[in-house]
Order: C-alpha cells, then sequence, then structure tokens
C-alpha cells in the first residue's frame, strides 16, 4: 500500500476531526505535496457541504410528535402507577386473607366452647339436668361410656370426689360429663373413648372458664375449670394419668 | 436541545423510511424505547448516538416485518422544503439515492448529522474500519456521481 492509499483510507477521521494532532500533522503534510490527495479532500468537503445544503437545511415540525410522545409516556406512566396501585391492593388483601385464615386455624375447637357453656349453664348457674349422682348409677353411666367407676373417681386430684355425672354432646360427639366437688369448689370433666396419640392441650381461656383438653390414648377428654390455667392444667393432667 | 434532538432524528428517520408518517412512527417508537429503557443507558456515552442507535434497530426490525423497497423517488418526497430545490440539491439527492443502503446510511450520518467515525461505529454496531471504508467508498461513489454537477 503506497502513501496515498493509506491517505485515502484515513480521510474519514481527518475530516471527522477524529485524528490527534501528530497523525493530522503528517495527513496534512502529505496533503502539501500530493495534489491528488489534496482535491480529494477538497472534494469531500465539498461533497459533505452539499449534503448538508441538500438535506440538512431540512426543519421538521415536531411538535405533533413530541405531543404524541408526551401523551404516551403519560399513559405508560399512569399504567404503572396502576400497576403499583394494583400489587399494593393485592398485596393488602394477601394479609388481610392471612391474617384471617391464620384467625381461624388458631381458633380453638368447637368443642371447647361447647364444654364451657355445659359448664357454666349446668354446674355454676345450676340449670336442671338430670344428674346421676348415685354410685350404681354412675357405674352404670360410667360402663356406658367406657369407665370402670374407680377410672372416674380417681382422676381427680385428693380433696375431690365425682358429685355427680351426666351424658352430653360435646363439638358433635357423645361424652361423659363428670362434675368434682371439693366442699368449695367444682369443675367439669368430660371424657369419651377415644383411639389417638397421647397429646395434652395448653388451657385456653372460654369465658370466665379455662378449658385444657387431654387424650389418653383410650379416652379424649376436656377439663373445664375456672381456676388459673395451671390449675386447669394440672387437673387435666391428673385426669389423664388415671384414663 | 430536546427539540433539536427531536428534529435531528427525524430528518434521519424521514431519509431512512422515506414517508414522514412512517419518519414519525419510527422517530415515536425511538424516543418511547428511549424512555422505557433509560436504565440502560450508560452515563457519560453520547446520548445522541444512542438514541440513533435504538431509531435504526428500529428501522431495521420495520423493515425486516414490511419490507418495504425504498423507491429512488421516495427521498425527494420525503422532503418537502419549503423552497424550490436547487438542481445541485435535487442531483446531490439523487446520487445519494443510488448509493447501496450502507453507505448512504454511514454518508448521512458522517455528513449531514456530523457524527464522528467512532459514534457512527457505536450507532451501527460495526468495527470502525468498516465505517471507514464505508464511507470512503461512499464519498468516492457519490464524487464520480456528481462529477459533472458540482464538482
Amino acid at each position: 500500500m503506497n502513501r496515498c492509499d493509506g491517505i485515502r483510507m484515513q480521510a474519514p477521521l481527518y475530516l471527522s476531526g477524529e485524528m490527534d494532532a501528530e497523525a493530522r500533522d503528517a495527513f496534512a503534510a502529505h496533503l502539501d505535496i500530493c495534489p491528488g490527495c489534496a482535491a480529494m479532500i477538497a472534494e469531500d468537503r465539498k461533497l459533505d457541504s452539499a449534503l448538508q445544503s441538500a438535506l440538512g437545511e431540512f426543519v421538521p415540525d415536531t411538535g405533533g410528535l413530541e405531543q404524541a410522545v408526551r401523551h404516551t409516556i403519560s399513559l405508560d406512566r399512569r399504567r404503572l402507577h396502576w400497576t403499583w396501585a394494583g400489587l399494593i391492593a393485592a398485596a393488602a388483601t394477601l394479609l388481610i386473607v392471612t391474617a384471617i385464615a391464620r384467625e381461624y386455624w388458631n381458633r380453638p375447637p368447637r368443642r371447647y366452647a361447647d364444654a364451657a357453656v355445659d359448664h357454666r349453664k349446668e354446674v355454676v348457674e345450676g340449670q336442671p339436668r338430670r344428674w346421676r349422682s348415685n354410685p350404681p348409677e354412675l357405674a352404670r353411666l360410667a360402663e356406658q361410656n367406657g369407665l370402670q367407676l374407680t377410672q372416674a373417681t380417681g382422676i381427680a386430684p385428693a380433696g375431690y370426689r365425682l358429685e355427680r355425672a351426666k351424658t352430653c354432646t360435646i363439638g358433635g360427639q357423645r361424652m361423659l360429663h363428670l362434675v368434682f366437688y371439693n366442699g368449695a369448689r367444682r369443675y367439669s370433666v368430660f371424657v369419651a373413648p377415644h383411639l389417638a396419640r397421647r397429646e395434652m392441650s395448653q388451657p385456653v381461656r372460654q369465658g370466665a372458664e379455662r378449658v385444657t383438653e387431654f387424650d389418653t390414648g383410650h379416652f379424649r377428654g376436656l377439663v373445664v375449670s375456672d381456676g388459673s390455667a395451671v390449675a386447669c392444667a394440672e387437673l387435666a393432667r391428673a385426669a389423664a394419668s388415671q384414663l | 436541545m430536546k427539540r433539536i434532538l427531536t428534529r435531528s432524528l427525524l430528518r434521519f428517520g424521514l431519509r431512512l423510511a422515506g414517508d414522514s408518517f412512517q419518519a414519525e412512527d419510527l422517530v415515536q417508537e425511538t424516543l418511547l424505547l428511549a424512555w422505557r429503557g433509560f436504565a440502560r443507558f450508560e452515563p457519560g456515552t453520547n446520548v445522541r448516538a444512542w438514541l440513533f442507535r435504538i431509531l435504526l434497530n428500529v428501522f431495521r426490525q420495520q423493515r425486516r416485518k414490511a419490507q418495504p423497497a425504498l423507491a429512488a423517488e421516495t427521498l425527494a418526497r420525503a422532503h418537502p422544503v419549503a423552497v424550490s430545490p436547487s438542481r445541485e440539491s435535487v442531483e446531490v439527492r439523487q446520487a445519494l439515492e443510488r448509493l447501496g443502503s450502507d453507505q448512504r446510511t454511514v454518508l448521512l450520518l458522517a455528513a449531514v448529522e456530523g457524527f464522528t467515525c467512532r459514534e457512527i461505529s457505536e450507532i451501527l454496531g460495526v468495527p470502525m474500519g468498516t465505517v471507514m471504508s464505508r464511507l470512503s467508498r461512499a464519498r468516492e461513489a457519490m464524487r464520480e456521481l456528481l462529477s459533472e454537477v458540482m464538482l
């Protein structure tokens, strides 16, 4: 490649002013001594100028276009705003649904409320019911519910005696309602035969009463007492240990 | 500044699309894409070159979809210059139309829009050597086509 070929290749950089000072000086020095290359550069400058005159002077009206773009951008922004609003609303709904679901799942079972109501109406308020209180009737009733009388009487801690009993329906299940009395205070035990794993719930407040559920593997029971949570749990533990 | 940039884009769009309605759609699409993708713009780089690159990409996508053949007369039609064009202007535009698309594009970007070879390389996504050779051949072809008219 001779020097003129190199100059022709580099011409775009020279015309656009992208050459560094040293390269530009060398390029210009060649133009000074080479009429052919100098003419080519002059023609290119003239050509660029002609192109600018022919095409560059046209100034299109961009008012409508810019307005259309601004309008679309504002719609975009609004859409984005509503997208965010939608996401926030969905998140809020999810939170509310989660809170409701949590409340529902954490709610004590219905049998707890049933047991507490039965205890309050039938024991605390003394509403009339058909109770069994003499030993033979108590023994028969216990047997009908899969219990020995000794088991039924033994589930109470020292100082308490089995005062009376009846069958009732708690949470849709037939259960034996036993009332224990120590001369000053009464509490109820609801018990039914049940085959499940051994467990005992934490005492749950139901109105003025506390309810603790226990499951011995043979019996499921509910203890209802107006005492403290610890006392209620202790009564349930005592009952469970005997069944 | 924004308006000057929009005018520059529209002028270039007119030369690419050959139709003022298509050119406006082209520029509108370009500006919206730029607005939506502004996070991808690297601060400190040339925003004008970035916009022209988007415009060219949009044009190529649209052309691939529509495959319109750019008629030689569309360029003249696309330039409703207020004053009567001189014979030289008409000849220049006609000569420009006879160039291949690649050569015409680099020549428009360099001579009319004033981009440097490096900027054109960024706009077109081709090496700088390619830009320089296309530009040299475009100018050489134009010199030959216009030898009797203006040079």
